[in-house]
């Protein structure tokens, strides 16, 4: 943007065809130079298409002159041009100019203009007098009473004949609006250029030149085409306001709809501890927990990283008969690096060698507890092989000894990757899942229960700011809805976080998010720095979740490979980040 | 054989007239431009008409069916409250061509949907009478149940005597065409002038096929 910016003349000029008096004064407090205030602004809106602007709805000249004495004239301090029709043949063109000057109009526009009509009825409105050619006679007219006048074209003959009726604005409409879902449209930013810069050959300079319509949704796409072409500004119509307000409207509704989930929150937090949510999914584990915590059948839970794995552990371990001890966290992806298979069974004196100690393995201890095993695919097999027989026997045997120590204890499990794809590549052992597995909880990303999000906002809230009343408003609710959250419940609450602790006002607004959309734009821009020019069209990376990888990596670059930061953001310990930055072998300087 | 005349007001009630208001001040070549005429509001015009008219019985009208902001039901009840029995499309799209026609299309005004918008009308006791000015759009009018139809001859535009007979014997085939799909249709022909009407029926006189009448524009008021 800034590059566009820089490279085109310093006066990238700016206006709006509107329709309402609140749309008016918006627009002019956003910058707009001046307004053409026109019967489609109107339509669309009431609800119309811009392009009923040419149906025999209202008397537009009257119509319009009242619009503008009543709401816009009276309210607005830049130029505003009234949108005048010709087609009527019972209108004088003296009379509309009359109208317009007495209204209060700055100048005039052909509006709507017969140069979007084709075909033989465009002729019978130029053999009638009732089409272009009375147009140029009212920009004419107009401008040698001192009116401003901005000419409608589509084409060079058009423009030249505009340039020589005196008109001292010309606008290329370059069709309506394609996302407008008027008119589908296939120009490209490169073709549009080519359509203005060839409307506009040999139109003197001293004539002020605008774009309308077409392929621009967008103040990129305005100027990239203003940048590339020679016309100096572009015309907002359904831009400026049918199109944003729109999706403004619908998510403000959106947040609405929250809110009105939020009524019963406080009663659901109560009812457990660990976990959040009145999504259909997150019921249908609280009924399991509530079944099954008292049993000591073993779990297996799969999810995402950062979902929640570990506090729905924590909350089957409170609910069940064990909870007085303490529960033993295996991290697997550590033992993976270091002996595991020692760490978990311990060993015999001597068995490390002459002189070495007997080891008591960790499974040894968990008489009348909970063991949770974190991440059980990392295991090597062996170690995999040997938890089976743990399993079906309740004895643990030193390595190298002989002896079964008989424990008691609930296991659960848990895993990151879906367990079809583990069975497939081979990575957890077929027998031990099915031992693994007695009841399994499938724990879905955050993304695909946003429903969830405003229980969790508040209850993270809460923990974080206990000692202040500091709420989230809807716009705010609506931020945290529309992130992918590709690290979860630990990245929601790391979000949270931050934007309470680095905000001191009572409620959190959609703005105390802006570094939700920052990491978007990195990330997007990251990968746009990686893909080759010449390579092969690549899938929507927004619709793919990240990878923990990913997350991880783009961390990473965040906080400049420092992995004490690094850590804290991703809400991990530097050991496990060490141990998944060599697991994924991520680049680390 | 009837003969209507299109007008843009009338005093008293003629149950051969078809009233359409929004057309006041036109001739006929403009007449045909009216869906792109922002000159009023063609149905609240029409409704006024309506309502200042005496001897309302069997009235005739023309509507803008490509109205977006009118309630279909009750604008149909209101019609039929204040004697109006037979409703036609007009201003219509049966004109558009090329990227305008497109355009128009894509945002739901075409000939297909003004015929849709006349078959609804049946329900609240009105008789549909269409408009059309092609093979295609007389099929469609046909097949969303419509009976009565109206052959517009084009656009007004000054034709060589061979292109005005060509347009004639066009209109032959057309009526042709559609009694062969439906013989109990109704069928008039629009014609801009008087003149028009007797160069047509001298050029097919004896040998005209059946059709119910004709439609003339009429004077510019």
């Amino acid at each position: 943007m800034k590059k566009l910016i820089a490279s085109k003349k310093s006066s990238f000029s700016f206006a709006a065809a509107v329709g309402t008096g609140m749309t008016a004064k918006a627009a002019e407090k956003g910058g707009a130079e001046f307004l053409l205030l026109v019967n489609a602004g109107r339509l669309r809106m009431r609800g119309a298409p811009s392009l009923s602007c040419y149906l025999p709805l209202e008397n537009v000249n009257t119509w319009i002159a009242n619009i503008g004495k009543t709401e816009v004239l009276n309210r607005c301090k830049i130029p505003v041009l009234m949108g005048c029709s010709v087609a009527n043949p019972q209108d004088n063109i003296n009379d509309i100019i009359t109208l317009a000057k007495e209204s209060g109009f700055t100048g005039v526009t052909n509006f709507p203009s017969a140069c979007l009509i084709d075909g033989d009825i465009r002729e019978v409105l130029e053999l009638q007098n009732m089409g272009f050619e009375k147009e140029c006679e009212l920009i004419k007219a107009a401008s040698k009473q001192g009116l401003q006048t901005l000419a409608y074209v589509t084409n060079n003959d058009e423009a030249l004949q505009m340039a020589a009726a005196g008109a001292s604005r010309l606008c290329i409409n370059i069709g309506f609006t394609n996302s407008s879902s008027v008119e589908p449209s296939n120009l490209t930013v490169d073709n549009t250029v080519k359509i203005i810069d060839r409307a506009l050959r040999n139109i003197p300079d001293h004539i002020a030149t605008y774009v309308e319509g077409g392929p621009i949704t967008t103040p990129e796409s305005a100027l990239a085409i203003c940048s590339k072409s020679r016309v100096q500004g572009y015309i907002a119509g359904s831009t400026i306001d049918r199109i944003p307000l729109e999706e403004a409207i619908i998510n403000i509704a959106k947040s609405y709809r929250v809110i009105s989930n939020i009524e019963n929150i406080d009663s659901i937090i109560q009812e457990s501890s660990y976990i959040f949510g009145s999504s259909k999914k997150m019921l249908q584990i609280k009924k399991m927990v509530e079944q099954f915590a008292s049993l000591n059948t073993p779990i297996l839970i799969t999810g995402p990283s950062g979902s929640g794995k570990d506090a729905l552990v924590e909350e089957i371990h409170q609910r069940s008969d064990k909870h007085r001890n303490k529960i033993i966290h295996v991290d697997c992806l550590n033992l993976a690096l270091e002996g595991g298979l020692e760490f978990l069974f311990g060993s015999v004196a001597g068995y490390q060698g002459k002189g070495s100690a007997s080891k008591i393995g960790v499974l040894e201890y968990v008489n009348n507890t909970t063991i949770y095993f974190d991440e059980i695919s990392a295991l090597d097999h062996e170690t995999q092989s040997k938890l089976i027989n743990f399993f079906d026997t309740g004895t643990v045997r030193r390595l190298g000894d002989d002896k079964h120590h008989q424990v008691n204890c609930r296991i659960i499990s848990s895993t990151r990757e879906p367990i079809d794809q583990l069975l497939k590549k081979g990575v957890l052992i077929e027998e031990l899942y099915y031992r693994l597995s007695a009841l399994y909880i499938s724990i879905p990303a955050l993304n695909k229960r946003t429903e969830d999000i405003p229980f969790l906002a508040k209850k993270f809230i809460a923990d974080i700011k206990k000692s202040h009343s500091q709420k989230i408003s809807n716009s705010g609710l609506s931020a945290l809805m529309e992130y992918d959250w590709p690290g979860n419940i630990r990245e929601f609450k790391n979000a949270l976080t931050r934007a309470c602790l680095l905000n001191h006002s009572k409620t959190l607004k959609s703005s105390d998010f802006n570094f939700l959309k920052e990491l978007l734009i990195t990330n997007s821009i990251d990968e746009a720095s990686v893909v080759p020019l010449n390579a092969p069209e690549k899938k929507s990376l927004s619709a793919q979740p990240l990878t923990e990888k990913d997350w991880i990596t783009e961390t990473l670059q965040r906080n400049r490979f420092k992995r004490g930061p690094t850590a804290t953001a991703l809400g991990i310990t530097t050991r496990t980040l060490y141990s998944k930055i060599k697991k994924y072998n991520i680049y680390s300087p | 054989m009837k003969i209507l005349t299109m007008v843009s007001h009338c005093k008293n009630n003629s149950s051969d007239q078809i009233l359409c208001p929004i057309l006041k001040g036109l001739n006929s070549a403009q007449s045909d431009c009216a869906i792109i005429i922002p000159a009023g509001n063609a149905n609240r015009l029409l409704l006024t008409a309506l309502a200042t008219k005496k001897n309302r019985a069997n009235c005739q009208v023309a509507i803008l069916c490509n109205d977006p902001f009118i309630d279909r039901d009750s604008f149909f009840l209101e019609l039929y409250s204040l004697g109006v029995r037979t409703i036609s499309n007009w201003p219509s799209s049966i004109f558009l061509e090329q990227s305008f026609k497109k355009a128009m299309s894509n945002i739901g005004i075409h000939p297909e949907s003004e015929f849709e918008y006349l078959t609804q009308a049946t329900s609240a006791g009105l008789r549909p009478q269409a408009f059309i000015r092609s093979l295609d759009q007389g099929r469609q009018a046909i097949e969303k149940g419509i009976k009565d139809l109206i052959i517009h001859p084009g656009l007004n535009q000054k034709l060589t005597l061979k292109a005005q007979n060509a347009v004639l014997d066009s209109l032959q085939l057309m009526i042709e065409a559609f009694l062969n799909i439906d013989p109990n249709l109704s069928i008039y022909i629009y014609q801009h002038s008087l003149k028009d009407l007797n160069a047509y029926r001298e050029r097919y006189s004896g040998k005209v096929s059946p059709i119910s009448g004709y439609v003339i524009y009429g004077s510019v008021e």
